[in-house]
């Protein structure tokens, strides 16, 4: 390596570009921005005002952000589901002055009051909730118009109970426990208001109901097209929305005990703040109980601060009014650019220096020929992208398709084929358990077994996740060939856990480590990540040892060897370094040797590029993907080696005739059967000299 | 701030030492523990706003008697919110200044805060408005007496024996504020023993000129003979004593307020017909003075409650001269 | 200053200047298989230019000049001996050749046996043509040979330059220069046109000596004009692609790729691409069942334009990713036949003009 390669490889090993990206993948950046200016804030008003973080100052400000938290809770769901209600402030204030009079007039006692008044808060969001979602009415309009209403019936209720509400002084311990008493050291209002989060949270994010929120806010048309009741979902929206202003207007009652004028005045103005501030999206679709929770303890924080502050009256108002401005204007910057950003920064290539690649020329021991040239066509034309293809006892073809099927093509003569199992997903590498079960990584989805019976049951589908890993790689994204040991376990390849199956060039392009090997031990159920950071892993290949097996990077250009067992359990070696194309499946050939599939050849202007990852980057960035530097998968090989890595045979299809592309190839009484996973076709040839009764699964499972 | 408390203990050590110079005299032997005790003191004050007449008059007034003594003076302002109010006196609890002076917006909403204030060792002084809670001291208007006198007026202008209709309209205020509820309370009062007077409308316009203005436009278009006007505070009687011009009748319109220059030129011009006034700088004088006292005699908040009703002015055109109202800085 | 941090910033962002864009293919160029469909195909290995004399059809290829028999085939007519880099017709029955060291030879007609030089230094000869008796000839680049045009591209030379020569006296002055390998011209009363490969355009030089862009922006990179019934045919022989866009603006790529990869195998446009299985792939061009896309992104594709007289195209006839006319270097058009010069693929292909759009 040059020095100019030293440096730059030093630049991308210890700056994780990938890193940005992966952030601005994650769901909770969207409350990142909504934190730090928490954070600010906090940060601000903390060192301008003595004692902010003092234990009384937090009570206060926990108990008065409680009643708010309720409401912008509220309001949070309505605009998830794309809704707005204006309406919350004077449902708190009717919330209020309902439990005084219900309180000091009526004399009922507090749980009866406290039901009441929710249900008073339940009628009032009943009316916004069919108004708006049975006759479809505007909702910024409707709650408007409610929000004068609700405002006009407060007034009344405070003409008639007002002076008989100031008069009397109820004595009720129960009742003032709801605004002035602790639970758990917390005060009663925040811990309401934090259950209630709790509660919300788990209903959005994990049930049926919440989800059809998210999916109404998202689309409305959409979500009615999938059938979800429309209507009802978001009529229950301002149900609860109603209940929770009324909720907190029961708490207010209960501290203050005032049946003011101008209770909740302006209410719905620092709610809504609060909420877009936080990051709940104006346009629904977007939301969550932490964002409510994190917009209203800003806004609670500067209001009640800069009240201590002694800023003068207005101000307040008109920082409100610009912090909304501003929040609906970052909300939309945001949603607009996030995507745009993400899709720039994401793609974040590597430094990856090949060594030089042997060449093909007549002296190679890779040099061209073109033995494929003789091979005979199996489904030409009726298969779509066989993958891997495994042949059983009786000689029939299984092989996976594109639209997710496991073909078999009856022997002897393959003409007939029918679909096996349709598995879903993309089914890649095959193999036979000892059962006589055929195993299938499904790109997708994860670890299949498809039984003699045909029934279909997954295996596993995700891995222990690695702890500094920020993308969740417990999922298997794109699980790609796999092999079983004699005890059981199966060792499969994920190529990559930073893109999906159909982003595979991507991966090539960023050529960093994505990949992994993952061990599925079915007798104690468990699924562990064993090798990691390899370079789309591709085919695995149990040696005759019993305790290792080989396996491929495909954009490392390498064959390497990984003892699971043995006295040299958990090591790996290299066993082919410098391939000169890249490598695919390896399966075991007759004579104890191994095939090895060259799905391409590598290109010397690829090969460069790859050590320059900043050109790479800019590529991804400014060049169309069709128009990207590809590595050349126009032209492959078949290519046997031993287990020393010696090179013994190489089959070429010099025209690219019938395999420019060859993904694998599987041994089968004296043929080699070829696939491809771009293919439209299987091909089969005779091997000269192999023994013409050796299968792969005598192999495997007659020796024991 | 600092600056200028600092300014306050030098001039204050400057003018004991000055005591101690002149060692030859006598030493007023009050004069050691008033200062001391007094100085650094610190005085919250919670009005419902500020930026309006008595308000701005009672912190001004304080703040010219307290601040030469070395007491800071400090103006939280909810601006007509309730529970901003709440939060600013929650807040002050636990900042602990030494009194607190409340101007309740309500009886209710700020009595159980203010309990707390005189628990946690706060003394508690409520201006003009009191709240359902007596604390150490409340300084202002006899509300019900004010009531009393003003309907005692209305029947003097308006009861048919005396030639009027006997239909009046009262303009309130907060309805739950005290200076609604307890003036109510002592109309009702006197109305009680005056059947012949007829309350033909009884409204709230929360403080609001606009509001009173509608209010009563409407109450004299519903009643062409209406007789008188009680309102509850001269700032927002602006509106009704406007309505009552554009309307061309000649109504009694009684109001009452802190005696500002604001009322003087509403008697002037035919606004009102009578304003009482409970004198702002007055009031401010015994806040002041309240404070002062509290803090030398030293007893524990809550303990001994005093109360100290403003005296009050009835003003007329005619009784009016130029030193009647008095004016804020800067006023004119 | 402004304008440098202007170039940075569109530099970093991709814009401006900085854009990767290449015009797309519609109107007159839509992308059509006509080269491939054409019925008549006479293979040449490497033939390059087309000339008519004496009514024979010649065509350079190598060191040798074939000439064509009515029956379709090709039969060596003149040997040079050393690499022919462009012919002309000279008057009626002479032919002008370019050799590859720069020297002018003509064979036949008037000047026969003649032997002529633009200048000491120009050795790229890439196109000729004779009008009036002067001989015009352009000079590629001042550094790169003919058959390096693709370093001098990757380079980012301008250093091309148009000669006339009087064919009496033989004198020879520089009409035009600092060019971005001037490939193809075209005399007319309005002045001299000028085929500029680099800058993708149709320059015009009238008599007085300014230059007017007749054409700019064109999609491929654009080589030797020839007349046609009422204009020009316009061969490009290559075409532009984003990519090599992409290449032409990364210095530190293309450097090392001069430096360490070896020519065939460079990202660069070619006369014939996918040859071997270590040129660069691009992703639309990775063969789906067995099936290479005709719209595939390529380095290579057979390309040529009929223009009218104001030099704006009219037709084109194109073979695409998947065809097998590549890489066009001359055309000709005689007797209501064109005569298409496909050097990548070795063939000259044949279409009645009318279906050349020639009519148009």
């Amino acid at each position: 390596m040059n020095l100019s390669d030293q440096l730059t490889y030093w630049r991308y090993r210890l700056v994780p570009d990938h890193v940005l990206g992966e952030l601005l993948a994650k769901r909770w950046i969207d409350n990142a921005i909504p934190l730090l200016i928490l954070i600010v804030v906090a940060a601000i008003f903390g060192s301008l005002i003595p004692d902010f973080f003092g234990p009384a100052n937090m009570t206060n400000l926990a108990r008065q952000w409680g009643e708010f938290g309720l409401i912008v809770l509220g309001l949070m769901i309505v605009m998830v589901a794309g809704g707005i209600d204006l309406s919350v402030g004077s449902t708190f204030a009717l919330g209020n002055i309902v439990a005084l009079a219900l309180l000091n007039v009526a004399g009922l006692s507090m749980p009866v009051v406290v039901i009441v008044t929710l249900g008073v808060g339940a009628l009032v969001g009943m009316a916004n909730g069919v108004l708006v979602g049975f006759l479809r009415l505007r909702a910024f309009l409707t709650t408007l118009v409610t929000l004068i209403i609700v405002r006009a019936i407060v007034d009344m209720l405070l003409l008639n109970y007002s002076v008989r509400i100031a008069a009397a002084f109820p004595d009720s311990d129960a009742w003032y426990f709801l605004g002035e008493g602790f639970l758990l050291g917390v005060p009663f209002s925040a811990a309401l208001a934090g259950a209630v989060a709790i509660i919300a949270h788990l209903v959005l994010s994990r049930s049926r109901i919440g989800w059809h929120v998210l999916a109404i806010g998202g689309s409305r048309r959409s979500a009615h097209n999938v059938g979800i009741p429309v209507r009802r979902v978001i009529c229950s929206t301002y149900v609860i929305s109603g209940m929770l202003a009324a909720l907190a207007g029961v708490l207010f009652a209960s501290r203050l005990g005032g049946a003011g004028a101008d209770t909740g005045i302006g209410l719905e103005i620092a709610a809504l703040t609060a909420a877009v501030l936080g990051g709940n999206s104006l346009g629904g679709g977007r939301g969550s109980p932490a964002k409510a929770i994190i917009g209203s303890i800003t806004v609670m924080m500067m209001v009640n601060s800069l009240l201590r502050l002694g800023v003068t009256s207005g101000a307040n108002s008109l920082l409100l009014g610009i912090l909304l401005l501003g929040a609906v204007a970052i909300d939309v910057r945001w949603l607009k650019n996030r995507h745009k950003v993400l899709s720039k920064v994401y793609v974040s290539p590597a430094f990856s220096s090949l060594p030089a690649a042997p060449g093909t020329d007549a002296s190679s021991k890779y040099a061209i020929n073109d033995r494929l040239g003789p091979v005979e066509l199996i489904g030409l034309g009726r298969i779509d992208g066989p993958e891997d293809v495994i042949l059983d006892e009786d000689d029939n073809i299984y092989t996976g398709n594109r639209t997710g099927d496991i073909v078999r093509f009856f022997a002897p003569d393959y003409s007939r084929q029918e679909v096996y199992a349709h598995v879903g997903g993309r089914p890649l590498g095959l193999a036979f358990d000892k059962d006589g079960s055929l195993l299938v990584c499904i790109g997708g989805m994860g670890l299949y077994r498809v039984t003699t019976e045909r029934e279909i049951v997954k295996l596993t589908d995700e891995t222990n996740r690695s702890w500094l890993s920020i993308i969740d790689d417990s999922r298997l994204r794109l699980a790609d060939d796999l092999d079983v040991a004699p005890d059981g376990r199966i060792f499969f390849s994920e190529a990559t856990v930073r893109y999906e199956m159909h982003e595979w060039p991507v991966d090539g392009l960023e050529s960093r480590g994505n990949g992994r090997i993952v061990c599925y031990d079915p007798n104690r159920g468990t699924t562990r990540t064993i090798l990691r950071n390899l370079k789309f892993p591709n085919g695995i290949c149990m040696t005759h040892d019993g305790e290792s097996f080989l396996f491929a990077e495909t954009w490392g250009c390498t064959i390497s060897r990984y003892w699971f067992d043995g006295p040299k359990k958990g090591t790996v070696e290299k066993v082919i370094p410098d391939l000169p194309g890249y490598p695919d499946n390896i399966n075991r050939a007759s004579d104890g040797t191994y095939w090895l599939a060259l799905v391409g050849i590598r290109t010397p202007s690829l090969d460069l590029a790859l050590k320059m990852p900043g050109f790479r980057r800019r590529m991804a960035r400014r060049v169309a993907p069709d128009e990207w530097l590809y590595p050349n998968i126009n032209t492959g090989c078949v290519v046997r080696f031993n287990e020393e890595g010696e090179i013994l045979e190489v089959l070429w299809d010099r025209a690219g005739e019938n395999h420019p592309m060859i993904t694998s190839m599987r041994e089968h009484k004296g043929h080699l059967y070829i696939g491809g996973i771009l293919n439209n076709r299987i091909g089969k040839l005779k091997l000269e000299g192999a023994d013409e009764n050796w299968t792969g699964t005598s192999s495997y499972w007659s020796g024991s | 701030m600092r600056m200028f408390k600092t300014g306050m203990t030098l001039a204050a050590l400057a003018v004991i030492g000055a005591g101690a110079a002149f060692a030859q005299g006598i030493d007023d032997p009050t004069r050691e523990p008033y200062y001391s005790k007094l100085e650094g003191k610190k005085v919250a004050f919670v009005p419902v706003a500020m930026g309006f007449d008595l308000t701005e008059g009672w912190a001004a007034g304080m703040r010219q008697q307290l601040e030469p003594l070395g007491i800071s003076f400090e103006v939280r302002d909810p601006s007509w919110n309730t529970d901003a109010g709440a939060q600013a006196i929650t807040s002050l609890i636990s900042e602990k200044p030494d009194v607190m002076v409340i101007h309740n917006p309500d009886v209710q909403s700020y009595a159980r805060l203010l309990k707390k204030a005189e628990e946690a060792g706060i003394y508690v002084i409520q201006v003009n408005m009191n709240s359902a809670y007596s604390t150490d001291a409340y300084v202002g208007t006899d509300y019900v007496g004010l009531g009393e006198q003003m309907a005692n007026r209305l029947i003097e202008e308006c009861s048919p024996d005396n030639g009027g209709s006997g239909k009046v309209a009262v303009v309130q205020g907060v309805l739950t504020a005290a200076a609604s509820a307890y003036q109510m309370q002592g109309i009702n009062n006197v109305f009680a023993e005056h059947p012949e007077m007829q309350i033909v409308s009884n409204q709230a316009a929360d403080w609001d000129g606009t509001k009173a203005r509608n209010i009563t436009a409407t109450v004299i278009q519903q009643h062409p003979d209406l007789c008188g006007v009680v309102g509850f505070w001269d700032v927002m009687d602006l509106g009704t004593g406007a309505a009552i011009k554009e309307s061309g009748k000649d109504i009694f319109l009684i109001t009452s307020g802190g005696g500002n220059k604001t009322a003087c030129d509403g008697l002037e011009n035919g606004t009102y017909s009578e304003v009482v006034s409970y004198d702002v700088p007055g009031q401010a004088r015994d806040i002041a003075t309240m404070i002062e006292h509290l803090l030398q005699h030293g007893n524990e908040p809550g303990s001994v409650k005093s109360t100290l009703f403003s005296p009050l002015t009835f003003m007329t055109k005619d009784n009016i001269g130029p030193g009647s109202c008095w004016t804020l800085e800067g006023q004119n | 200053m402004i304008a440098a941090l202007t170039r940075a910033i569109d530099n970093f962002l991709g814009r401006g200047e900085a854009a990767v864009t290449v015009p797309p293919l519609d109107g007159a160029l839509r992308p059509n298989r006509m080269l491939d469909d054409a019925k008549s195909r006479f293979a040449l290995e490497d033939v390059d230019d087309l000339a008519m004399v004496g009514g024979k059809l010649l065509a350079s290829a190598g060191s040798d000049i074939h000439a064509f028999d009515p029956k379709g085939r090709w039969k060596l007519h003149f040997v040079a001996g050393s690499p022919i880099a462009c012919i002309a017709t000279i008057g009626n029955d002479g032919l002008a050749l370019g050799l590859a060291s720069g020297e002018i030879l003509v064979t036949g007609g008037a000047f026969d046996g003649k032997s002529f030089h633009a200048d000491a230094q120009a050795k790229c000869l890439t196109a000729m043509v004779e009008s009036a008796g002067s001989l015009y000839v352009a000079n590629g680049s001042a550094t790169s040979t003919v058959g390096d045009w693709q370093r001098d591209l990757m380079e980012q030379n301008a250093s091309g330059s148009v000669w006339r020569i009087e064919l009496e006296s033989g004198n020879s002055a520089c009409i035009a220069d600092r060019l971005a390998w001037p490939a193809g011209l075209a005399v007319s009363e309005a002045g001299i046109t000028i085929s500029e490969a680099w800058g993708h355009r149709l320059l015009r030089l009238a008599s007085g000596g300014q230059a007017e862009i007749l054409y700019h922006d064109l999609p491929g990179y654009p080589g030797r004009l020839s007349p046609a019934a009422d204009g020009c045919w316009l061969s490009m022989f290559a075409p532009r692609s984003q990519l090599v866009e992409f290449i032409l603006r990364e210095p530190a790529y293309r450097q090392r790729m001069l430096e360490e990869v070896p020519q065939p195998f460079w990202v660069s446009p070619n006369l014939k691409s996918g040859k071997s299985f270590y040129e660069p792939l691009q992703g639309g061009g990775v063969k789906h069942l067995g099936v290479l896309k005709p719209w595939a992104p390529a380095m290579s594709a057979g390309f040529c334009v009929r223009l009218d007289s104001g030099f704006q195209p009219v037709a084109s006839l194109q073979s695409r990713a998947d065809g097998a006319t590549h890489g066009v270097t001359g055309v000709l058009e005689a007797d209501g036949q064109v005569y298409v010069a496909a050097r990548g693929d070795g063939v000259v292909v044949r279409l009645p003009a009318q279906i050349a759009g020639g009519e148009a």
